[in-house]
């Protein structure tokens, strides 16, 4: 009886793995879909950085020479 | 600090400078000011000392006046006494005594009008010198203090006029300065607008790049979205169906560990009640054994006692009759050593059949297959038994009896020893003979019967366990069969369902892949355009940039420039302007100078010229000294005229 029920047991093990296995396979999958995005809207957000660090450093650049010449003119007064 | 502080310092230098100027003409000012309390303070002087030295001499002249008066008054009281002396007679002529009389009178007061008279002139003399000097001094503060004024006019119009060039170059840095800051605020202006220009480049040029991304960025959140929506709900249900059919599959497979379960439980309780059943048999004909054996040890202890019995009177009869019965104790002692034999085979007998009880394998047979191997062991050993006893029983008996006899055999030997000795030891050996004998045949029958019933009950309780084993045997088989069968089908849904699911795992994968490659090409395209954008506005930018900081710095250059060439210019010209005024004001304060010296010498003059003064000294003592003079004479005539006087 022992050997049926090691039978029987091996069997749902079998299962077990099964429904493991095939689960694990459509989870993987599933994450892929989550997380195909993420990496790609991160690097358009980085090329976004980019840009704005880009246009911050020119805004700085002309806000400091508009700042010499408004205390240049500030001089005047 | 600005660029303008070497400017503005010019104007402090102005203003230090007007200052400086400003402080000079208010010491000089305050020096010409306090020339009037110089002034003021001599004439007091002068006062002073002209008091100081002609008051005594006023109050001389007072004191002397006085003195006239009193004098004068005595004497007119002494006339008025003595007409009033010469009026209290008879017959006075009063005509007379005034005719007498008035002259005197009139001398009196004449003389004292006339002394008076030259007092009050010389009062008037020192009041008239007094008044001279007054005059002289107020005449010389008057003349100072015209000058004074004149000169502290002077001042004043320098201070309202010597800073006028000063001033006025003030007003030509100020409105050089204001030409400068006019023109660099205008240039400033200028390049400011060139900057918000840049401003506005760089805010067209960037600003719509980062809604580009983030539409780009929003195609791709809606593409995962979607795919999440078409590939990953199929994969959500079909995940559910595998669950599904897997919990299917292990419930399956869980109630045939459940049928297994009951089968087991049905062979359990077979096995447990032939084992309770055999169990049962054993303890019975172990229990019977034991009995048996009882009974055994105690009739072989009654014969064992018996034999004792037997030997003590053999020793007795041996102890008085040591030579005769030598023979017979040693056959007492052999017989006794057989019986101690006899009783451990039957000890062994019984203890070997109780070990063949225990080996009969009792578990697991059922109870109606052992109750017939039960009654029939029961059986034998409820034969046995008596017969166990009976041969016990017979045996302490023929032993009592042999000892009995011995016993009175001895009795009679007491007495006739010799003759009867033979004859015992010849019946005593005949008796244990007889036990020596019928011990092992009893106890052979003992064994020989417990055999048999052993046999009997092993060949019973093989035949159940037999039976038994035949019906666990087809249980088995039932469920052997169910579980292959069970085993098999679910084993090949398995496979099919997997290989299914997997198919289809495989077709989302690719799916997933293709999206991917998709949105990544879009990015790539979008990331290198914008990368492409950001590059060319950064470049005109940049160079916007570049050109406004370049006009700054050349506005702030040209315009330090031009400062720095008006600033050198201008401080030449301060420092001359204010040495100009200075030396101007240095001339003034020289005049000023001669005056104070002319204030102190000609009033120090009138000083010394008081102080010098002797003439009304003089003038004093000739009147006081002349006036005294007269009283006195007054005074004498007076007195004799009054005395000479008779009515």
């Amino acid at each position: 009886m022992s050997e049926l029920r090691s039978k029987v047991e091996e069997l749902i093990t079998e299962i077990e793995s099964f429904m493991q296995e095939t689960t694990g396979n459509i989870d993987t999958t599933l994450n892929s879909i989550q997380s195909f995005a993420p990496p790609l809207v991160q690097e358009l957000d980085s090329l976004t950085q980019d840009i704005q660090s880009t246009q911050a450093d020119m805004n700085s650049q002309i806000n400091q020479v508009d700042s010499d010449l408004d205390t240049l003119i500030q001089d005047t007064k | 600090m600005s660029m303008w502080t070497g400017m503005e310092g010019l104007q402090a230098d102005i203003a230090t400078a007007k200052n400086d100027i400003l402080s000079e003409y208010t010491t000089l000012r305050d020096e010409v000011s306090s020339y009037g309390s110089l002034l003021s303070g001599k004439c007091e002087e002068i006062n002073t000392d002209a008091k100081t030295k002609f008051d005594p001499f006023t109050g001389e002249l007072n004191s002397l006046s006085g003195e006239v008066d009193t004098r004068c008054n005595g004497m007119l009281a002494k006339i008025d006494q003595k007409s009033g002396e010469l009026s209290a007679g008879k017959d006075v002529d009063v005509g007379q005594i005034s005719q007498q009389l008035d002259p005197l009178k009139n001398n009196v007061t004449g003389t004292q009008t006339n002394i008076k008279s030259g007092v009050d002139g010389s009062l008037d003399k020192v009041s008239s010198v007094l008044d001279g000097f007054t005059s002289e001094s107020n005449e010389k503060k008057e003349f100072f203090n015209n000058q004074i004024d004149t000169t502290t006019s002077g001042l004043d119009s320098f201070k309202e006029t010597g800073l006028k060039p000063l001033e006025l170059l003030e007003q030509t840095i100020n409105d050089k300065i204001t030409f400068m800051k006019s023109q660099t605020s205008t240039s400033a202006e200028a390049i400011k607008k060139s900057v918000v220009i840049v401003m506005n480049l760089i805010s067209t040029s960037f600003d719509p790049i980062v809604p580009q991304v983030d539409s780009t960025k929003q195609s791709i959140v809606d593409t995962a979205d979607t795919a999440g929506k078409t590939i990953g709900q199929p994969l959500e249900a079909l995940k559910n169906q595998v669950t599904s059919n897997g919990e299917g599959f292990k419930n399956t497979a869980n109630s045939m560990l459940e049928t297994i379960d009951e089968a087991e439980k049905k062979i359990q309780e077979f096995v447990q009640q032939a084992s309770v059943t055999i169990d049962s048999l054993v303890n019975t004909t172990l229990e019977t054994t034991s009995t048996l054996r009882e009974q055994m040890q105690t009739t072989v202890g009654t014969a064992m006692s018996s034999i004792q019995s037997l030997q003590e009177t053999v020793s007795t009869f041996i102890n008085t009759n040591m030579a005769v019965f030598e023979q017979l104790q040693e056959k007492v002692a052999e017989l006794q050593e057989k019986m101690s034999s006899a009783v451990t085979l039957l000890s062994t007998t019984l203890a070997t059949a109780t070990d063949m009880l225990n080996k009969i394998p009792a578990e697991g047979l059922p109870e109606y297959m052992v109750t017939p191997t039960t009654s029939s062991i029961q059986n034998v050993v409820s034969q046995m038994s008596p017969q166990i006893s009976s041969t016990a029983e017979k045996a302490g008996q023929q032993l009592e009896t042999m000892g009995q006899t011995i016993g009175d055999q001895t009795t009679t030997l007491s007495s006739n020893i010799l003759t009867q000795s033979d004859q015992f030891k010849t019946q005593s050996m005949d008796q244990l003979g007889v036990i020596q004998k019928n011990i092992p045949e009893q106890v052979d029958q003992v064994n020989t019967k417990m055999d048999d019933l052993i046999a009997t009950g092993i060949e019973q309780s093989q035949t159940i366990q037999t039976q038994t084993m035949g019906q666990i045997d087809t249980i088995k088989a039932s469920i052997q069969e169910q579980v292959d069968t069970m085993v098999a089908t679910v084993q090949e849904k398995i496979q099919t369902f997997k290989q299914t699911a997997q198919d289809q795992i495989d077709a989302a994968n690719q799916q997933v892949e293709d999206s991917k490659e998709t949105a990544r090409s879009s990015i790539s395209d979008a990331s290198e355009q914008t990368k492409a954008k950001i590059q060319t506005s950064q470049e005109s930018t940049l160079s916007g940039i570049v050109l406004a900081r370049e006009n700054h710095t050349q506005l702030l250059d040209a315009t330090n420039s031009q400062i720095e060439v008006a600033r050198s210019a201008f401080a030449t010209q301060v420092g001359t302007t204010k040495d100009s005024i200075m030396n101007t004001l240095q001339t003034q304060g020289e005049g000023s100078s001669t005056l104070k010296d002319n204030i102190t010498t000609q009033m120090d003059a009138i000083k010394q010229k008081i102080a010098d003064d002797t003439t009304i000294e003089s003038q004093v003592g000739t009147i006081k000294q002349q006036s005294l003079a007269q009283l006195d004479t007054l005074e004498g005539q007076t007195t004799a005229s009054l005395a000479s006087i008779t009515v």
